[in-house]
């Protein structure tokens, strides 16, 4: 008995478990057929199970029960009614109660969100005025600008540096004036093909973008085609 | 004309073949490709070269078996080059898989570099906290925030986590990720607390790390299984990420090829219709 479930449950099952569930996805690939909708359906069910038993087992007890009963810290019941409140979203009478809840929720998000907006869009936006002029390294004189130390070295900018940045400036103007909708782009020529310009810089972006996503999804063939080779059938080392 | 029909509608299932045949013929032949390394991957691999000891770093991430193949190689680069400095790690895993993973890839490396759990790395758990708060926590008090490993074992009595205070004892944070993520730690680690920071997305979420990069918000960048691939190449250690780039590099090959092949077959195809007509 117990080597039968060794065999179920060791290495080797669980390797020929997954290849068979990889082998049974890929079939989709031929055509559209009934081992493909079989294990789609059990995939969903896996994903759903698992987060259910995530959240109980990793959430729910470590998190909550065994503060609140095991470790006498009573204070986790109002969780509960914190938690329950949500679901008075689901009563016409009362649903005020849910809005609550959700409103504290928000207002937390909020908060976070400024901060998180802030941080990560105003540097950027700092980043972006960019010299344009191929200089030496300087260090900045005393009184000339209060934002800046005094002595504070500047780093050189070589004619190729000076290049990368006024192509980001081109590309930066040229792609925020296509999203600038209050010109009637065809009594402004010099705005109009401003825009174009834009829009062309976009499809590059765009184009780019496509071809990285290209890359991560033969990334996750090869992933699947060597953990059928490796470990699965062991041809290869 | 029939043949240059034919080029332009190959069945999909021949190109599907044909894919899985060319992933996998550089899985028994071996070679390697030549690989440069970019300038944001040689960004990460410095600054992790710069960690002062007394610092530790933090490895966090989101991944899971989905993207193992892009994921995994980064990581297992960033361990192994932490290990081979002495830097001591946390693994800070935002979804409970990425924990189990990351803690066995921890281990196997662990095994051949001759680290040990609690001395040259930790991990914290997955935590259900959020982000912006858990870092502020790390910010005042960090074992009083972080608390206990994922074993249940308080942080204090860990050799790796001696002497750590803040977030102000931490050198380095890497996301590893395949779902981006990066702007919460660029506001809450880099900007509040000017901690470096590296980021290892898949492929797919590459471009959301250039603006980042360009601000100096991240240090560098490991893009996909190509930046793991590079990172091996910087620290001398062949691994699965140089070597499932071979695979990569054949696989785009065939689809420029095939792109061509179709191009080609239209306007020949267009051509001779012009003549004919």
């Amino acid at each position: 008995m117990s080597d039968l479930l060794h065999l179920l449950t060791g290495e080797r099952a669980i390797i020929w478990a997954g290849a068979i569930c990889t082998l049974a996805i890929y079939t989709f690939l031929y055509r559209e057929n009934v081992v493909y909708r079989v294990f789609e359906h059990f995939y969903l069910g896996l994903a759903v199970g698992y987060g259910l038993f995530l959240i109980v087992s990793e959430v729910l007890i470590p998190k909550w029960w065994v503060p609140m009963w095991d470790q006498g810290q009573w204070w986790w019941a109002f969780a509960l009614v914190g938690g329950g409140m949500f679901y008075f979203i689901y009563s016409q009478k009362h649903n005020w109660i849910s809005r609550l809840a959700f409103g504290i929720v928000m207002g937390l998000a909020v908060g976070f969100m400024f901060q998180d907006f802030a941080g990560n869009n105003f540097p950027k936006i700092v980043a972006s005025l960019k010299p344009l002029w191929p200089h030496h390294s300087y260090a900045v004189a005393a009184g000339t600008a209060a934002s800046i130390a005094p002595h504070t070295p500047q780093a050189s900018l070589s004619v190729s540096g000076a290049l990368n940045n006024a192509v980001f400036v081109f590309v930066l103007l040229t792609v925020l004036s296509y999203f600038f909708f209050s010109y009637d782009y065809n009594k402004h020529k010099a705005a109009g093909g401003s825009a174009r310009i834009g829009r062309w810089m976009l499809m590059f972006a765009f184009g780019a973008m496509f071809g990285s996503t290209v890359m991560a999804r033969m990334s996750l063939l090869i992933g699947r085609v060597w953990f059928l080779l490796a470990d699965w059938l062991r041809v290869v080392h | 004309m029939k043949y240059l029909l034919a080029i332009q509608t190959i069945d999909r299932r021949i190109m599907y073949l044909l894919l899985v045949v060319v992933v996998a013929i550089p899985m028994f032949v071996r070679f390697q490709m030549p690989t440069v390394v970019n300038p944001e991957v040689q960004g990460v691999y410095d600054t992790v070269e710069h960690i002062p000891h007394g610092q530790i770093a933090i490895l966090t991430g989101d991944w899971g078996a989905g993207t193992i193949a892009e994921s995994q190689p980064q990581t297992a680069a960033l361990m192994t080059h932490l290990f081979r400095r002495n830097i001591p790690f946390a693994i800070l895993p935002f979804a409970p898989q990425t924990s189990t993973l990351m803690e066995n890839l921890a281990e196997k490396i662990a095994q051949k570099e001759g680290k040990k759990y609690g001395d040259d790395w930790v991990n914290w758990g997955w935590r259900v906290v959020p982000l912006p708060s858990f870092f502020k926590g790390l910010g005042k008090n960090l074992p009083a925030t972080v608390k206990q490993d994922y074993k249940g074992v308080p942080i204090e009595k860990l050799k790796a986590m001696r002497g750590i205070k803040t977030i102000r004892d931490v050198g380095f944070i890497a996301h590893i990720t395949p779902v981006g993520g990066i702007s919460d730690l660029i506001a809450f680690a880099h900007e509040a607390y000017g901690v470096p920071l590296g980021y290892a997305p898949t492929a797919v979420m590459v471009a959301q790390g250039y603006d980042p990069l360009d601000a100096n918000q991240i240090v560098g960048m490991l893009p996909g299984m190509v930046g793991a691939a590079q990172y091996e190449k910087l620290l001398g250690i062949p691994g699965n990420g140089l070597r499932w780039s071979n695979s990569l590099s054949f696989a785009e090959l065939l689809m420029i090829g095939l792109v061509v092949l179709a191009n080609a077959g239209y306007f020949l195809s267009r051509a001779a219709k012009g003549a004919s007509s």
